[in-house]
Formats: structure tokens, C-alpha cells, sequence
């Protein structure tokens, strides 16, 4: 992740590629009186060579890079940056008006620069080999729109709690790191996304923009597996329902940025071996790449091995372990000027999933994104479009799942019989977004359409002689087409106030196909008219201000909506893990749509930082499950049918700060809560996280980086009766311990104890109350060519 | 370049070669998950055929006769060419009872040259018995006659009840019972000396139910059949899973009250 000298000025999270005629570094050329005469640099350089050779043997040549840290936004000077030369143990600091002085010899560097408020960046720089004499780096604001967190995967976020591992270990550990972001979790993998207590059809999470439609009707595959640390460039979340560009959502947006190929180096690889003790995983990973001209390949793999992982002071838990894959190939093209196309194929497989808490487990889950890429990039940014990116995708999932390693004569639920359960997704889809400058004024346009075809089914083999084989339709081909035109716009509105806003616009057409399915759905809902189609717009205003130039002081205001999913409209007797029940789907549902305020207050100086925000969402047609009255009779099973509530109501805030210890010591802190209430039931939402809070401090050296952190959760009571059948959920109190060590060629280490004190917990969004992994024990091993 | 090449092949086969999902082909879920789409209508069976009059004339069945309602196919045939006829009549009897017919439903002929027509075959439960069938079929101008014996099954799809006397509950549609909505047709019939007449004064209720063995089951939506006319009540059941399924059915006539279960058929 070095040589990214300049980021985007927007907020998208990909950085430019390194550009040579932007970084000027001072040389000793300067200092020799080098004229403009070739022969007469070749001599005077071949003399100095020489006298170097002869006299100054065996000292380096010594360089000053001379630089300038910019705002990347505001174009003004970023005084207190910290700059490290990785590898090293020097450093320096810029002035009040972003000047720094460093002193190297020859070489290679990477310099890493961090300041509260910015995201972190790191350069490589060479200076014997560059020409001029200024440095200019821009660092982009991590104080950007609505409540939005840039985490980029392996560059800590300075300045915000955010701020991840030096070195991760899984997709989840940066995403967990986001006050109000959470994870319902149903097994030692794969855990699903939660922004402010909304989940599933209310959040959006894509990869690359691209929609990935889980293949389990029980939603045990989220997008978000797919995506390994190695390809992990950074993460775009985004609280609340305040970015459209991520799809038709409510509760925010995930977007996970991959990593591309790269042309600044003719070749490069990286590899890590690590160890786990809670599960004893076993996993490695290798992420390499080759450039030459106008090619470039990206490829890697890891795997991953885990057993049965043990929670706190507990054996471990049966049917718990998982074996992975996942591979990703990249091909890149550069033509014109500005042009690139990027081919890109992504492959994830994960087999012998075990759900304990569940009555099967995943016997493979493997899913496959293909894209095609063309990029345009304005090469000098002096007109009206900027970039533009357009991109086709198809992806496919497919996810097995069985309990032929369980004893089903044994359980409560489903006795004696075997459930073996297929589902897929096929999504075709196409994306293209431009981003246009405008005078002050910055335009962004976003075209998104898919196609998704979704089956999902399960036999039951019974083992009592006189039953015979059970067959159950979950999704008979489902088919949903959908389209959506994005317009988002900023600009300054007067001296210190700007404004951004976004409209949405979608369009969506589905039904489901198979006869058997359709004609179950048509009996229980009386019609023989299944197709729906629903269209509908969305909007939201920011509003910025900068009370003073530390202190800057946000509104946001949304109306948006969000569509049922697949499986909410036209789903056949799913079962729910979180409540016990079997749903069924509803053609007749409407868009669940939510009118949002937040107000946030930043305040960044070169000491601390501080970040709050407070929310309020009023919810309309909220989709929930209520008893199914069509099926009277019934008795051992529970039936619901999903269906619209009048009303419910999102109420919470997250405060997050941080504080600089002095140059190498950090403490952050961050508190998050919601407060979820069904307005027509009178009872709290369901999945609704406790409040939680993370306190950490943090040393963090060129070579050594170290934190010790504290994870806690009050106890959570305002539980779902109705509409769910939560229980409630103890509070707990977690000591996490981590670090990492850069040795010379190349080599890190990297270690950590999780759970230190070997807590017994579960958080209140796991699935079955499933327990929480205890100490973990775990070190990897990393070296960079 | 070559170097290039090299590197890039590299860095290709290594994902290639290690980013596979295993094979589960050979496993225990794909040896016991059936395709459902193998689970076709059952293939058509002929029961009798003979020659007269230079046609062929053919009885079939799609299932053996048994107890109850049944849907027989005929077709008339002029070598292997199909002969449309304008009229059928049937007569199944036993002993010295006439089995209602239902001729009302004979409708054009399926691809094969088959029309379908339904017959009640109601006899005493518990054991089979040898019905005799007439059969006349009036085709190209001229009337082909043939008699036969079939035996009849006793099933579950015709229930004996008894109130004031025997009455005979018989299971009409669906006749192969397939997931999803669907009409839900009884016939409720009482014997005369010479056949069968119809009981068109009962309150029919239902109760759909799959065991699904080890104590646990479920029910599934259903509507409670009415008297339509000729002692045929129809009602709504809307099966939600394929497997085996028990259905009882409430008889209420004045104040008697039976039950009948027509237990353990399979929903495909």
C-alpha cells in the first residue's frame, strides 16, 4: 500500500496511482551546480562518483527531501503531520504552514504520513533518482459527509476510533472497529453486517459496487465473506441512509474496495503465514502482482483452516469449524490517455462450515464474481468529467448445506430426519458512475442495473420408516430486474458552509417463476398475480458547517427507501434462526421507508479529535414477520408471514475521540447506541445492539506498532417479544492485546491475544446465543518482496 | 516482455490452481438429493383393449382402479390412426349395483387421443372386488361396444362412514395431489338397491396435516368443502410441502358427527 501519493478529493476511497510529476524530491544535484550540459553532467557526476569511490568510501550520499502536506479538500497547509520512514526509526513533523525537512541516504523509502483528521497515506520516495525539490502530499479529511468512515485496510485512520490493526486478520476485524457497526453472528464465520441495529434488505453491502445476492435462504452467506484480507483495500461505510449510491437502503451502505492492480512496480508479493489458538486456524495467504508498460496482474489466494473454536473458560464448541478459499485474479489495460480496463475474476469457497447453533451445517458455499472494467481518468483534471468508471459483473452463488454429521435422532427440533438444502443466485448487472467538476460545484452520476435469479430448496429424509420424503420449496425462481439513476451534488454555499445532496431514483420488476411455487404463494395470498413492481425516489441533504476552522458542525436529513428482498416477497416457509419460525413471502409487501435527521459535531485539533453524532429515524411500512393466520392448525411449528408495519422509530448517537499521547502514543475511546422501537407492536425493534463502547491506547513506532484495547457492552433487555423471540443479553467486559514488529527484509510479525482474560460472553446479535470465542492466542508471520 | 509473461503466468496459475471448490459431487448430499424435476406424472397404463368394427378401442388408467373415484382414459383408434368419437357411454357395475359416473367432465382429447371420464367405484372397504365395465363409444358413424372385468383396490381414497347406514366418502381432486393451491373435491354418496345416490345435506370441515415423524408435524392452509351439487363438495387446500400427508375429514349431518382420515398419501 505504498506509493499512493495523491488520493481522490472525493470520498470514494481509491486512490490515484502514484503520479511521478507530483512528487518532487530535493536531490544533492542542487547543491552541486549541475548545469544543463549532458556531457557536462556526465563528467561532473562521474568525478564525483569517483571522489565519492575514492574518498567518502564507504558513507552513503545524503539527501534532503524537502515536502509539503496539504488538505486534500481545502487546499490549505496540515500542521503536527507525523512522518515516519518505515523500517526506521526516523522521523519528523511538519511546521505551521505543512513544511517538513527529512535527511536520507540513498535508497528506497516509504514514508508514512498521519495527522488527527486525515487519513493516513504512505509514499515511496527514491531521492537520488528524482528530480526537483518539493514534496507535495495531500491528505484527505477523514471529516467527510453524513456519518461516513473510510477504513483503509492496511493504513491506519488516524484520528478516528476506526483506526485499524497494522496488520488485519479477517474482513471483520475493521468493520468491527466502527462505533455503530456490528455483526450478527451465526457461526465461527461468516458474520453478517450491522449499521445501527439495520441489517440485510436495509443496508446495502456490495463489492466494487457490485450486488452480490446470497444464495441461503437463511442468510448464511453475506457478502461480506467474500472479500479476504489480501484483496481488502478499504471499506466505505456509510451510517444511515444518506449515500444512494450504494443501492435502495435505509440503515447505510458497505462498500468494499478491492485491490487493483498496480503499474508502479514491475513486480511485487506478498505472504502470511498465521496461527490461531482459539480454533487452531491455520491460514495462509500470498498476494503478488507484475507490471510492464501498459499490463499489469494482480492474483492471490489464502486459505484457511479452523477447527472447533472454544469460548471463554468452556471446551470447544461441536460443529464450529470451517475450511476457505478464495482467489482473485486481476488483468489490467491502460490505453489513450486516462484509459483503463480491468478485467477481474473473484472466487471464494468455503466448505465444512459448521453452524452449531443451527441444525446443519454448510457443506459448501462457493461463490464467483466476474467483472469487466473500463476506467476513464481526466489526465490533467482540467475539465468537466473527471472520472468515469463503467462496469459489467456477473456473479454466481451457490451454498450446500446438510446435517449428515449431526445426530438427528437426537435433537428436539426436526427429529430423525435429514435436511439437505441448495440454494443459487445468478446476478448480471452493469454500473457506471461519472463524476464530473463543475466551477465549485462537484456532480456525480450513477447508472446501476442488475438482474437477479435466485432457486433455494431443502428435502427431508426422514429415518421413521412410515414417513415418506419431505420436499419444500423455499424460492421457486425467483426473478427481480432492477434499475436505478443516481444524481449526487456538492458545493460551497457560503464562507465556511457546504452543502451535498443526493437523489435516487429506482425502478424494480419481479416475480417468481416455478409453477409449484407460484401456485403456493397464489393460494396464500388469493391471487393469481404474483409480479410486483415497485418505483420509488429517495433523497437526502447535508449540510456542513465549520463553526471555526477545528470545529465543524453537520445536518443531514433523508427520506428514503428501501426494497423487500427476494426472499420478504416471494420466500416459502424460510426458516428464521434469529426467532424459530418458518416465514412465508409477500408479494403485497411495500418499500419500507425511513425519514432521517442526524446531526454530527467534529472537532479535530493536532492534540485530539472528537467525533459525535445524534440520529433520529422515523419508519414507515417497517417489514417485519407476524403470525401467519393462513395456518390455522397447526401446531409444533410456528408459521409468520412477513408484513408491513405502520410505524417504528431509530433513535441512538455515537461519540468517538481520540487523543494524541505525545509523537508514538494514542488513546481512543467510542461509545454507540440505538434505540429501536416498533411504534404499532409497542415493543423494541429486534437485533437491536446494547450500547457498546471500545477504549484503546495505542503505541505506534516505524517498526513496532502495539494496543491494548477494551471491548464492552452493557446488558441488553429491550428485547423483541412479538415480532421476534429475543431474550435478553448480559453485558461483558473484553481486554483485547495486539502488535506487530517490522524486522529488516521485508519481514513482520505480527501477534496478539484476543480475550485475554478468556471471557465468557455472547454478544446480543448472535444467532442461538452462540458464545463469543475466548483467549485467542495468535501470531503470523508476513514478508513483503 | 518475457519476463513479464513469466510473472504474470505465475501469479495466474497460483489462483488457479488454488482457488477450486472441492468436489461434492461424490458426497452424501448430492447422492440423496433427488432432482425434483424427476418426479414426473406417473406414465398412462392400459387396462383393456379390443378390436370391433375395425377400430381399436382403449381403456386406461393412469394408476390401478381402486375404491373410489377414478379418472379412466379410452380412445379410439383406426390402425395407429386416432378416430374422434362424438359420444362415450360407461356402466360400471357391481353385483346388482350401477356405479355413478361422471361424464359431465369428458373433455376434448390429450395429445395421446385420450379422453377422461370418472367413475365412482364404491364397494364394501377392506378387500378388492371385480367390477364389470361397459363401454360404447359412437365414432365415424358408427357405435363400438365392449364389456369387461377390472379389479378394484381398496384404498384409501374412498372412506366408508356410517350414519344412519353406510355412506361412501370419496376423494375426487386433486387426483395426483401436487404442491400448491388446488380445488378440493369430495363426493359423499349413500347406496340404493340398484346403485348409488347422492347425500347432499353434510357439512364437510377439513384438517391437512404432514407428519413429519418423531412427534412433530404441521398443517397447511385449506378451505372447508361445500355442497356444489350431486353430493360434490368442494373446498381449498393448498399443499406447502411435498411428502406424505394425512387429511381428515368432518362429516356433520344433523347432529352425527364422523371422521374420516384419508392418512398417509403422498404430495408431490
Amino acid at each position: 500500500m505504498s506509493s499512493r501519493a495523491e488520493t481522490e478529493g472525493r470520498s470514494r476511497g481509491i486512490s490515484h496511482p502514484y503520479v511521478l510529476q507530483d512528487i518532487k524530491v530535493g536531490d544533492p544535484s542542487a547543491t552541486l551546480g549541475m548545469t544543463t550540459s549532458g556531457v557536462q553532467i556526465f563528467l561532473k557526476v562521474s568525478i564525483i562518483l569517483a571522489s565519492y569511490l575514492l574518498l567518502a568510501s564507504p558513507a552513503f550520499a545524503q539527501y534532503t527531501v524537502n515536502g509539503r502536506v496539504l488538505d486534500a479538500d481545502a487546499d490549505v497547509p496540515v500542521p503536527l503531520v507525523n512522518i515516519l520512514v518505515m523500517g526506521t526509526t526516523e522521523g519528523t513533523v511538519t511546521d505551521d504552514d505543512g513544511r517538513f525537512m527529512l535527511p536520507l541516504t540513498d535508497g528506497t523509502y516509504t514514508l508514512r504520513f498521519s495527522a488527527l483528521g486525515f487519513a493516513t497515506q504512505t509514499i515511496d520516495v527514491t531521492p537520488e533518482t528524482s528530480s526537483g525539490n518539493t514534496l507535495t502530499v495531500r491528505l484527505k479529511p477523514t471529516v467527510t459527509w453524513h456519518d461516513e468512515v473510510l477504513v483503509q485496510a492496511h493504513a491506519p485512520l488516524t484520528g478516528d476510533l476506526a483506526a485499524p490493526p497494522n496488520k488485519l486478520n479477517a474482513t471483520e476485524d475493521l468493520i468491527d472497529r466502527i462505533a455503530g457497526a456490528d455483526f450478527l453472528q451465526r457461526a465461527n464465520f461468516a458474520w453478517e453486517p450491522v449499521i445501527r441495529g439495520l441489517s440485510a434488505g436495509q443496508i446495502g453491502v456490495v463489492i466494487d459496487g457490485i450486488k452480490v445476492v446470497g444464495a441461503c435462504v437463511d442468510k448464511m452467506d453475506p457478502t461480506s465473506a467474500y472479500v479476504e484480507v489480501e484483496n481488502l483495500a478499504a471499506v466505505e461505510l456509510t451510517k444511515g441512509g444518506f449515500d444512494l449510491q450504494h443501492g435502495s437502503q435505509i440503515g447505510g451502505a458497505v462498500n468494499l474496495v478491492t485491490e487493483k492492480p498496480r503499474f508502479d512496480r514491475p513486480f511485487w508479493l506478498n505472504a502470511e503465514a498465521g496461527f490461531e489458538s482459539v480454533s487452531a486456524l491455520r491460514r495462509v495467504r500470498a498476494a503478488g502482482g507484475a507490471s510492464h508498460g501498459r499490463f499489469s496482474v494482480r492474483g492471490s489466494l489464502s486459505y484457511k483452516l479452523s477447527d472447533d473454536f472454544a469460548p471463554g473458560g468452556t471446551d470447544a464448541i461441536a460443529y464450529s469449524g470451517y475450511e476457505k478459499n478464495n482467489g482473485k485474479l486481476d488483468l489490467a489495460y491502460r490505453f489513450g490517455q486516462g484509459h483503463q480496463l480491468t478485467a477481474s475474476y473473484l472466487a471464494d469457497n468455503a466448505w465444512g462450515i459448521g453452524y452449531p447453533v443451527l441444525l446443519m451445517d454448510a457443506t459448501l458455499a462457493a461463490a464467483k464474481i466476474y467483472s469487466l472494467t473500463h476506467t476513464f481518468e481526466a489526465p490533467r483534471h482540467d475539465g468537466h468529467l473527471h472520472r468515469w468508471e463503467t462496469r459489467i459483473y456477473r456473479t454466481t452463488v451457490d451454498h450446500w448445506m446438510d446435517d449428515y454429521s449431526r445426530d438427528v435422532m437426537e435433537r428436539e427440533v426436526m427429529r430423525g430426519m435429514y435436511m439437505p438444502m441448495y440454494g443459487f443466485t445468478r446476478t448480471s448487472g452493469a454500473l457506471s458512475r461519472a463524476e464530473l467538476h463543475l466551477g465549485v460545484n462537484r456532480v456525480t452520476l450513477t447508472a446501476d442495473a442488475y438482474r437477479t435469479r435466485t432457486f433455494g430448496d431443502m428435502w427431508m429424509f426422514s429415518l421413521f420408516p412410515n414417513i415418506p420424503d419431505m420436499y419444500l420449496l423455499n424460492l421457486g425462481d425467483t426473478d427481480v430486474q432492477h434499475g436505478a439513476l443516481v444524481a449526487d451534488w456538492s458545493r460551497p454555499l457560503a464562507r465556511g458552509l457546504s452543502m451535498r445532496s443526493s437523489v435516487r431514483f429506482d425502478y424494480s420488476w419481479r416475480d417468481v417463476e416455478r409453477p409449484e411455487a407460484r401456485a403456493i404463494l397464489q393460494g396464500r395470498w388469493n391471487t393469481d398475480e404474483l409480479a410486483q413492481t415497485y418505483a420509488f425516489g429517495n433523497a437526502s441533504l447535508s449540510l456542513d458547517y465549520a463553526l471555526r476552522p477545528a470545529t465543524r458542525l453537520r445536518l443531514s436529513l433523508a427520506d428514503v427507501g428501501r426494497l423487500p428482498t427476494h426472499v420478504e416477497n416471494y420466500g416459502h416457509y424460510v426458516y428464521n434462526y434469529v426467532d424459530g419460525f418458518f416465514y412465508t413471502g409477500n408479494p403485497n409487501l411495500k418499500t419500507e421507508r425511513s425519514r432521517q435527521i442526524e446531526l454530527g459535531l467534529e472537532h479535530t485539533t493536532a492534540r485530539y479529535a472528537l467525533r459525535a453524532n445524534v440520529y433520529v429515524n422515523a419508519i414507515r411500512n417497517y417489514i417485519m414477520g407476524l403470525q401467519d393466520d393462513g395456518l390455522a392448525g397447526s401446531s409444533t411449528y410456528q408459521f409468520r408471514v412477513y408484513t408491513n408495519a405502520d410505524r417504528a422509530s431509530l433513535v441512538g448517537g455515537e461519540v468517538s475521540g481520540v487523543l494524541n499521547l505525545g509523537r508514538r502514543w494514542q488513546a481512543a475511546s467510542g461509545v454507540a447506541y440505538v434505540r429501536g422501537q416498533n411504534l404499532d407492536l409497542d415493543e423494541p425493534l429486534p437485533l437491536m445492539p446494547p450500547l457498546t463502547a471500545r477504549a484503546s491506547v495505542r503505541y505506534d513506532a516505524p517498526s513496532a506498532w502495539g494496543e491494548l484495547e477494551a471491548r464492552m457492552a452493557m446488558p441488553q433487555n429491550r428485547v423483541a417479544r412479538i415480532a421476534g423471540t429475543e431474550d435478553g443479553t448480559d453485558g461483558y467486559f473484553v481486554l483485547n492485546l495486539r502488535g506487530s514488529y517490522d524486522l529488516p527484509r521485508g519481514l513482520t510479525l505480527k501477534a496478539g491475544i484476543e480475550n485475554v482474560l478468556d471471557t465468557f460472553y455472547h454478544e446480543h446479535l448472535s444467532f442461538g446465543n452462540l458464545p463469543s470465542r475466548g483467549r485467542n492466542v495468535y501470531a503470523a508471520v508476513a514478508v513483503s518482496i | 516482455m518475457l519476463a513479464f509473461r513469466t510473472k504474470a503466468a505465475a501469479v495466474l496459475s497460483l489462483v488457479l490452481l488454488t482457488a477450486c471448490a472441492p468436489d461434492i459431487t461424490e458426497t452424501d448430499f448430492y447422492q440423496r438429493h433427488p432432482d425434483p424435476s424427476e418426479l414426473e406424472p406417473p406414465e398412462v397404463m392400459t387396462l383393456a383393449e379390443t378390436t370391433a368394427d375395425g377400430f381399436t378401442l382403449t381403456l386406461a388408467a393412469r394408476e390401478n382402479l381402486h375404491a373410489g373415484y377414478n379418472r379412466v382414459l379410452v380412445k379410439v383408434a383406426d390402425g395407429d390412426a386416432v378416430v374422434p368419437f362424438s359420444t362415450v357411454q360407461l356402466r360400471a357395475t357391481l353385483g346388482d349395483r350401477t356405479a355413478p359416473v361422471d361424464m359431465a367432465s369428458v373433455g376434448e382429447p390429450d395429445e395421446d387421443g385420450f379422453v377422461e371420464a370418472g367413475v365412482y367405484f364404491l364397494q364394501p372397504k377392506g378387500e378388492s372386488h371385480r367390477w364389470a365395465l361397459e363401454l360404447a363409444v359412437a365414432a365415424d358413424g358408427r357405435t363400438v361396444k365392449t364389456a369387461f372385468e377390472v379389479t378394484v383396490e381398496d384404498a384409501l381414497w374412498m372412506q366408508e362412514i356410517d350414519q344412519d347406514g353406510p355412506l361412501y366418502l370419496s376423494w375426487v381432486q386433486p387426483g395426483r395431489p401436487v404442491t400448491g393451491d388446488d380445488a378440493y373435491i369430495l363426493a359423499l354418496h349413500r347406496p340404493t338397491d340398484t346403485g348409488f345416490e347422492a347425500v347432499t345435506d353434510a357439512a364437510l370441515d377439513l384438517y391437512p396435516y404432514m407428519d413429519m415423524g418423531g412427534g412433530d408435524g404441521h398443517s397447511t392452509p385449506f378451505a372447508a368443502p361445500t355442497h356444489r351439487a350431486n353430493g360434490i363438495y368442494e373446498g381449498r387446500v393448498n399443499f406447502i410441502m411435498a411428502g406424505g400427508w394425512d387429511m381428515t375429514v368432518f362429516v356433520q349431518r344433523g347432529s352425527d358427527r364422523a371422521e374420516v382420515l384419508f392418512d398417509d398419501f403422498i404430495v408431490y
